[in-house]
């Protein structure tokens, strides 16, 4: 009985892939689908360069935090530098 | 198959104009293997479509390692996808795509249409994973094997799909 159902089953089914196998995607489907695929190519370039982007995050903060320290130094360097040529006036006074 | 296979060689050289020769080659198959699984052809067609744009990816970064042919592996992501498609919209069932609304022409499409709600009628209530394994035997004819090689799993882990779709059809008729 279980057999005879399944058969039966099998049979239908088969049938349906015959009547199906008339099947085909619209005219201009290989078009639609080029269009998708260039434009996952644009999509693919923006998603390399967020990665490099991403990639690049660390040495950037590293960069900035020290580029941060060289002018506070420098800043401290020119503010000596100032002070010391008051000195030298009022010397000279 | 060669002429599938220096396509292949050519979009992973960077030829994307070669694409094309695989999508004309094999869009029929697989536009009516997603059809089947999915009960629409026009949901079908953008199944199949992600399903390129995935395998053009692949290629182009040289992920597809050419374990087995061109055509098996389109069928897999195809499958993949189908199956992706279908639990994502398992929670609103869409209904049969009538041929009045399809848009498709002539008769042989026509009877084609009504045959494939037939079949989404039939295995509706399926899930996606054994809807595939269903339609990849009983309808497109292929072997365990072959499914094993579409689905990406066991022969066994096949048969158990089998198994377990056979016994809710059987249900189902009976009641």
């Amino acid at each position: 009985m279980k057999r005879e159902v399944d058969e039966a089953m099998d049979e239908r089914l088969a049938k349906i892939g015959q009547r199906t196998a008339a099947l085909r995607p619209r005219g201009g489907y290989s078009d639609r689908v080029m269009r998708a695929v260039q434009a996952s190519q644009g999509v693919g370039v923006i998603d390399g360069m967020l990665g490099a982007a991403r990639a690049f995050m660390p040495v950037a903060v590293m960069a900035a935090a020290l580029a941060v320290g060289w002018a506070v130094r420098a800043d401290r360097a020119a503010d000596l530098a100032l002070a010391s040529s008051f000195d030298a006036v009022e010397m000279e006074w | 198959m060669d002429e599938l296979d220096e396509a292949v060689r050519r979009v992973v050289r960077g030829d994307t104009d070669a694409f094309r020769r695989i999508v004309d080659a094999t869009s029929d198959g697989l536009v009516r293997l997603g059809a089947r699984i999915i009960g629409s052809m026009s949901e079908a067609e953008d199944v199949v479509q992600d399903a390129y744009v995935k395998a053009y990816q692949a290629l182009t970064s040289g992920r597809f390692e050419q374990r087995s042919s061109v055509t098996t592996w389109l069928r897999h992501i195809v499958t993949n996808t189908a199956i992706d498609a279908l639990r994502s919209r398992s929670r609103r069932p869409v209904p049969s795509e009538t041929v009045a609304e399809s848009g498709w022409d002539g008769a042989a499409g026509a009877e084609a249409h009504m045959a494939l709600a037939e079949l989404n009628d039939l295995l509706g209530m399926l899930p996606p994973d054994q809807r595939a394994a269903v339609v990849l035997q009983s309808v497109e004819g292929h072997a365990v094997s072959e499914i094993a090689a579409i689905l990406g799993c066991s022969e066994g882990a096949v048969e158990q799909r089998l198994v377990r779709a056979r016994a809710t059809l059987r249900e189902r008729s009976a009641s």
